[in-house]
C-alpha cells in the first residue's frame, strides 16, 4: 500500500464520516430565537463542509500526481509487517489496560500494561524491568500523596 | 500595582521549592529532549499533571523549565548521534555532527549551549516588552478583531506548518470541529452527546493534545526497535567558546535570535523553521558558505539560537491572545485551565504576578541552562545510550496518569486513545498535527468571536471589516497567501522559471 492509496481511502472516510455528523448537524437549532445570530448548527455545518471540500481537494491532488507519475504507485508507507502489528499490539494493550482500569484497579492495570508493552517491544533488559516496576509503585504514590486518586 | 506585582513574582520564583521546580523542570526537558523522537509537547504535557497541586507561579517555573529545556536537550543527539532529538535540532544535524566526528564534538556542545542561552535570553527580553504593550492594545479587542486574528493564527498554522497547505487547513478544520461537541455556551443547547453524559463538557482539550502529540510518538516509537546507538568513544565534555569567537560570530548570533524570535511569534511549528531559517540566512550570508555542511561552528550556532528563541517568541501570542505560538504552547494553554486562568489580554490584569513570574522565569530558566546543561551533556551519554523503545511503556503510562487526573474518570483516558490512533495515522499519512491541536485550541474562540460579531451587526456580515485591525489582518493574510503565486506568476511571465530561484 502507498501512502497515496492511503490518504485517498482516509480522506473518502473523513468525507463519509462528516456527511453523517453533517445530516445530525442538520436536527440542531437553525437560528437563535428572536434574532439574527447564527444557531447551535452553524459551526458544526462550517467545519464539516469545510473538512469535506480540503479532503476532496487533498484526493483531486493526490490523483493528478499519480496521473502525472503513471507507472509509480507513490512513496510506499514504509512499514513491514512486523512493525504494523508491533504498533497493533501496543495499541491493543493500551486499550485493553484502559478497560482494564475500572476492574481492577491502578497498580495491576499499569503493571498488565508496562509489562505488555516492554513483552511486545522486546527489550529484555533486567534493568529496565526493575526501573518500570519501581517507576510504577512511585507514581501511584506520588499521586495518591498529591490528593489525585488513581484508583 | 505592577511593582508590588514585580516584587511578589520575584519573591515567589527565588522561594527555594520553586528553584527546585525549574531546575527539576530544566532537568527532566534536557533528558527529554535528548531522547529521540520526544520533543517539547511531549515533555510539557507529561509533565502536565504534577502542575494540579501547584500554584501557578511554581506550575509555570516547572513547565517552562522543561519547554526551554527541551528544545536545547535535542542538539545533544543531533551532534553526538546525527539524530536530532527533536525537530528544531534537525538544521543541527550536519555541522554538529560533522565536528562531533572531527573530534570538535565538545566545542559544538558548548556552541549549541551559548547559543541556546543567548536565544532564550534574548527572546525572554522581547517578551518581557511586547507582551504587556500587546496585551494592553488586545484588551480593547472585540468579537471582530477576536475573529480576525484566530482565523489569521489557524490559516497561517495550516501555511507554515510542514507539509502541503491542504492538508495543514483540513487538519485545523478537523481540530476545529471536534469542539463542536458538547454544550452550546451561547444559548445551552447539546451537539454530538452520543449517549455520554461526559461530552456535556465537550472533549478534554488535555486528554487531546496528550493523544495527539504524546501517544501518536508511543506508537511512532513502537515501530522499530533500535539497539543501541552507536557514537563512538569520544567523551561528551562541553568546551564553552571563547569572548573572542563569540564576538567574531556576533552577527549570526544576534541575527538568529531575532529570526527565531519573529518566528516563533507567528503560530506554527515555529522552533524547526526558525532554526532552518537562521541556519539558512548564517550560510547566505558567510563568507566561507562551502565550509557548511562539514563542521562550520555557525552553522550549529545560528539554529541553536534560533530555535531556543522561538520559546519565548511563542508566548507572545499566547500570553497575550490565547493563540498559541508553538505546539508546546498549546499545551501551555491546557496548565492555564488547569489552573483556572484563561490566557488572553486581560491575564496581564487578572494575574500579573503570573506574567511577571513568566518573564523573570525564563531569564533564570536560561541562566540555570547553563549549569545543567554542562552536566546534563556530561552524562547525557547514557540517555543517548537508551534504545528509543525504552522509553514507550513509562511515556504511556504517564499518558493515562495525565489524562485520567483531569477530571478524575477514565473517559478521558479514552479520548487521549482515540486522539493518539487518530494522531498517528494522520502522522504517517504526513498530515501535519500542529495545525490539528491548534485548530482545537482556537475552535471554541472562532466560534464565539463570528456569532458574537453577527449578533453585535444584526445579520451583516460586512461588519466584520469595519474595523481597521480586523481589515489590516485579512489584508497580512490575503498577502501571506497570494505573495507566492503572485511572485511565481510575474517570473514566468518575465521568462524565468519560479523553481530556480523559489525558496
Amino acid at each position: 500500500l502507498t501512502k497515496r492509496t492511503l490518504t485517498v481511502v482516509f480522506c473518502s472516510v473523513l468525507i463519509v464520516a462528516s456527511v453523517l455528523l453533517f445530516i445530525q448537524a442538520l436536527g440542531f437549532e437553525a437560528k437563535a430565537i428572536n434574532t439574527r445570530t447564527p444557531g447551535t448548527r452553524f459551526f458544526p455545518i462550517v467545519t464539516l463542509s469545510a473538512i469535506v471540500a480540503f479532503s476532496g481537494a487533498v484526493i483531486v491532488k493526490e490523483l493528478r500526481d499519480g496521473a502525472r507519475s503513471a507507472g509509480s504507485g507513490g512513496e510506499a508507507l514504509g512499514l513491514s509487517r512486523e512493525q504494523v502489528l508491533r504498533v497493533v499490539l501496543v495499541a491493543a494493550t493500551a486499550f485493553l489496560a484502559y478497560f482494564l482500569w475500572d476492574l481492577l484497579g491502578f497498580l495491576p492495570m499499569a503493571y498488565i500494561m508496562v509489562a505488555g508493552t516492554t513483552i511486545i517491544l522486546k527489550i529484555r533488559s533486567v534493568w529496565a524491568y526493575g526501573v518500570m516496576a519501581v517507576a510504577v509503585v512511585a507514581l501511584y504514590f506520588i499521586f495518591k500523596a498529591l490528593e489525585i486518586p488513581l484508583d | 500595582m505592577i511593582p508590588e506585582a514585580f516584587v511578589s513574582a520575584l519573591s515567589q520564583l527565588t522561594a527555594p521549592f520553586n528553584l527546585l521546580l525549574m531546575a527539576g523542570g530544566v532537568t527532566i526537558g534536557c533528558v527529554v529532549g535528548i531522547l529521540p523522537g520526544l520533543g517539547p509537547p511531549i515533555a510539557v504535557t507529561v509533565c502536565l499533571p504534577f502542575t494540579f497541586y501547584l500554584t501557578p507561579i511554581q506550575a509555570f517555573s516547572l513547565l517552562l523549565g522543561v519547554y526551554s529545556a527541551a528544545v536545547f536537550g535535542g542538539s545533544v543527539s543531533a551532534i553526538t548521534l546525527r539524530i536530532p532529538g527533536t525537530g528544531a535540532a534537525l538544521a543541527t544535524v550536519a555541522d554538529g555532527n560533522a565536528m562531533f566526528r572531527q573530534g570538535r564534538g565538545g566545542e559544538a556542545l558548548g556552541l549549541a549551549l551559548v547559543g541556546s542561552i543567548f536565544g532564550g535570553i534574548f527572546s525572554a527580553i522581547v517578551l518581557s516588552f511586547t507582551a504587556p504593550f500587546l496585551a494592553r492594545f488586545a484588551i480593547k479587542f472585540g468579537p471582530r478583531e477576536y475573529l480576525a486574528v484566530t482565523i489569521f493564527g489557524v490559516l497561517i498554522v495550516g501555511r507554515v506548518s510542514h507539509g502541503s497547505l491542504l492538508k495543514g487547513v483540513l487538519m485545523a478544520a478537523v481540530g476545529m470541529f471536534l469542539t463542536t461537541f458538547g454544550v452550546d455556551y451561547l444559548n445551552g443547547n447539546t451537539r454530538y452527546l452520543f449517549g455520554r453524559y461526559e461530552l456535556y463538557s465537550g472533549l478534554p482539550l488535555i486528554a487531546v493534545l496528550v493523544g495527539v502529540f504524546a501517544v501518536s510518538e508511543v506508537f511512532m516509537l513502537s515501530e522499530t526497535l533500535k539497539g543501541k546507538p552507536n557514537r563512538g568513544k569520544q567523551r561528551l565534555r562541553t568546551m564553552l567558546p571563547s569572548l573572542k569567537s563569540l564576538f567574531r560570530m556576533r552577527a549570526a548570533l544576534i541575527r538568529s535570535a531575532i529570526i527565531g524570535t519573529v518566528i516563533g511569534i507567528i503560530p506554527g511549528e515555529g522552533a524547526a523553521i526558525g532554526a532552518f531559517l537562521s541556519y539558512s540566512e548564517a550560510k547566505r550570508t558567510s563568507k566561507h558558505p562551502e565550509r557548511f555542511g562539514e563542521g562550520e561552528p555557525e552553522g550549529v550556532l545560528a539554529p541553536e539560537t534560533a530555535n531556543n528563541s522561538t520559546v519565548g517568541g511563542a508566548l507572545v501570542p499566547t500570553l497575550t491572545l490565547g493563540i498559541p505560538g508553538s505546539p508546546a504552547a498549546a499545551v501551555l494553554l491546557g496548565a492555564f485551565l488547569i489552573q483556572g486562568l484563561n490566557a488572553g489580554p486581560r491575564l496581564m490584569t487578572d494575574a500579573p504576578e503570573l506574567m511577571y513570574s513568566i518573564f523573570v522565569g525564563l531569564f533564570m530558566i536560561n541562566i540555570m541552562m547553563m549549569g545543567i546543561g554542562l552536566v546534563a551533556i556530561r552524562y547525557s551519554a547514557s540517555v543517548t545510550r537508551l534504545p528509543s523503545q525504552y522509553v514507550v511503556p513509562l511515556v504511556m503510562l504517564l499518558c493515562f496518569v495525565g489524562a485520567y487526573s483531569i477530571n478524575n474518570d477514565s473517559f478521558s483516558v479514552f479520548v487521549m486513545l482515540g486522539a493518539g490512533v487518530f494522531g498517528y495515522i494522520v502522522r504517517k499519512l504526513d498530515f501535519p498535527i500542529a495545525p490539528l491541536a491548534i485548530g482545537f485550541v482556537l475552535g471554541p474562540l472562532l466560534e464565539t468571536s463570528f456569532r458574537q460579531s453577527i449578533m453585535v451587526s444584526q445579520g451583516s456580515v460586512a461588519t466584520f471589516f469595519a474595523s481597521p485591525i480586523a481589515l489590516s489582518l485579512y489584508g497580512l493574510l490575503l498577502f501571506v497567501f497570494l505573495w507566492q503565486p503572485v511572485r511565481d506568476l510575474i517570473r514566468r511571465r518575465r521568462g524565468s522559471p519560479a523553481e530556480e530561484q523559489s525558496d
